[in-house]
């Protein structure tokens, strides 16, 4: 008895340890595998036509975010028709999993990652793949600091930043800056005054080289964001669908605890210096009411670059930019960025 | 880990409550009893969404029959059981991971007359994943290497609640029993830190006649 007990437990140890490996290469692919990098096991799929040998690997935002929600709501599925899609959840982020250890997070730690993840797709589906890196905001960021560390930008053929930052100190007071600008701008006009009255007065406080200044600035431009979405400045898309995954907890524990370890590392961030070296194509698109990410820091960001490079800020969005109103430019703009330098 | 300690404080209350309670019971004999051993299957559900199934065995501790004269004349007769339980289970996370568990619980459990039963757990156990796909790594030179069997080791305490019906205490000759049980467990360590998961486990029980045990069985009254 006790010996059918073993055998039936190996069995099933041996079973569920059984591994297949599927690469498609097609017009439609719908491939999983997973990147395990110090002791962390990071899920990665690759979607959609990767017969083209044109990948774009989306770093998603966060730090401590997900790529699975842009996934699961095609977000992307014009650029999965022409290229293959990669959708990796980061290390201590989303669904990933294993035993990573948030407490030693640092850029570089995500920079090793996504040299390894290229490795990996390049093992898998070849290695004359065109690749790009596509960020959304924290994503952004660690698509630059990934084109300007030793010399990764050659496996790249370029990078589409968007709504990304590349000078965090910069970005804080671009951030009081935009409240500041709007918030008089409001009041002139007589919109919730007393609202943007109390927003100007708490914001002249902030010290913004701390934590609890950055809240304050993120709660307050979560809030302007909602006041003149009210007076369709900004026009916001509601995507729905998605699966229930029983992940969720994952990617709340997650993301309370990358966040706590990297926001004080990314509050003094500056990869300005580094950015002559960039010698790839380089796209960023902003939004124009984005008080999470303002558009001046895009500005600075392009400013700082000698390289092929173009901005573009979309009018009536926000920081969503991706999933709110201009997906269909913001698309048809990555696209042809890509087209060109593929 | 809050949680752990509130759900554990709450399952030690409502064990020892009763312990209490019994207190004004007069014990009217202590016997040495033959008991079968029920054997469980259940179905075993992650967050409603993954599906899974746990098998086991539960072995009684100590059961105390107890009956009590009420106000109206009517005899009130129940059951109160303190058990351990040795479980294995298997659920699947869709695109993420195959998990398999082996874990013991403690558990007080009370049967009415009616067959009527509510039953609290405690539990620890070990959970090892397997990822759901090719797992790579790549070393420092670049080269990039399958890993098998790619996946993780977990402590899994848990706590569960549950509520059901025991055939056995009307019909001793059709010994089955089912119940509902809502179950939290927890991964430590997740990303050094503690994943909380929530299940559903929809159990039945049945008494092998192969199976059993000589337990201590107390009878009381009032």
């Amino acid at each position: 008895m006790r010996s059918v007990f073993y055998l039936a437990m190996w069995s099933i140890f041996l079973l569920l340890g059984c591994q297949k490996v599927e690469i498609t290469i097609s017009e439609n692919a719908f491939d999983h595998f997973f990147l395990k990098n110090d002791e962390a096991e990071m899920p990665v799929w690759v979607e959609g036509n990767t017969a083209s040998k044109t990948f774009v690997i989306f770093l998603h935002g966060g730090p401590g975010g997900s790529s699975i929600g842009y996934n699961e709501l095609n977000v992307f599925s014009v650029l999965e028709e022409k290229y293959g899609l990669v959708y990796w959840d980061q290390r201590c982020a989303g669904a990933s999993q294993g035993n990573c250890n948030s407490g030693s997070l640092t850029v570089e730690s995500y920079v090793k990652d996504v040299d390894k993840l290229i490795s990996v797709l390049k093992f898998r589906y070849g290695s004359n793949l065109s690749i790009f890196l596509l960020g959304d905001s924290w994503g952004s960021t660690l698509a630059t600091a990934y084109m300007t560390t030793d010399d990764f930008q050659q496996n790249l053929k370029g990078v589409i930043a968007t709504v990304g930052v590349h000078n965090f100190p910069l970005w804080m007071q671009s951030k009081k800056n935009i409240l500041e600008y709007y918030g008089n701008q409001q009041i002139s006009l007589g919109n919730r005054v007393n609202e943007w009255q109390n927003i100007i007065g708490d914001i002249s406080k902030v010290d913004l080289t701390k934590i609890e200044g950055l809240n304050t600035l993120q709660k307050y431009g979560y809030q302007a964001q909602q006041y003149l979405e009210e007076i369709d400045s900004i026009k916001s898309i509601t995507l729905s669908g998605g699966k229930p995954n029983s992940l969720g907890f994952s990617f709340v524990v997650n993301n309370l605890v990358t966040s706590n370890v990297m926001w004080p590392q990314l509050l003094t961030l500056d990869l300005s210096p580094r950015l002559s070296k960039v010698n790839i194509p380089v796209a960023l698109y902003y939004g124009k009411y984005d008080f999470v990410v303002p558009p001046a820091v895009g500005v600075d960001f392009y400013n700082s670059l000698n390289t092929k490079k173009e901005i573009f800020i979309f009018a009536h969005s926000d920081h969503n930019l991706g999933i709110s109103n201009g997906i269909d430019l913001y698309q048809e703009k990555v696209v042809k960025f890509i087209e060109t330098y593929k | 880990m809050q949680v752990l300690k509130t759900s554990l404080l709450l399952t030690s209350l409502l064990c020892f409550s009763t312990a209490i309670k019994a207190q004004s019971y007069r014990t009217d004999s202590i016997a040495n009893n033959q008991i079968h051993i029920p054997f469980t299957i259940s179905y075993f559900t992650n967050f409603l969404v993954d599906p899974g199934v746990k098998i086991g065995l539960e072995r009684p501790i100590l059961t105390m029959n107890k009956s009590k004269i009420k106000k109206n004349g009517t005899i009130k007769i129940f059951q109160q059981q303190f058990l351990n339980t040795l479980n294995l289970g298997y659920f699947s996370t869709k695109e993420h991971n195959h998990s398999l568990f082996l874990n013991g619980e403690f558990g007080y459990r009370k049967t009415r007359r009616s067959g009527f039963k509510t039953e609290t757990f405690i539990g620890l156990g070990y959970l090892r994943t397997y990822l759901k796909g090719e797992t790579y790594e790549v070393d420092e030179t670049g080269n990039v290497v399958l890993v098998q069997n790619a996946g993780s080791n977990y402590v899994m305490p848990s706590v569960s609640f549950g509520i059901g019906y025991d055939h056995s205490s009307k019909h001793q000759n059709i010994p089955f029993a089912f119940s509902l049980r809502p179950t939290l467990f927890f991964r430590f360590p997740y990303n050094k830190t503690v994943l909380p998961q929530f299940a559903i486990e929809l159990n039945f029980s049945y008494r092998l006649h192969a199976l059993w045990q000589n337990s201590k069985v107390i009878y009381k009254s009032k």
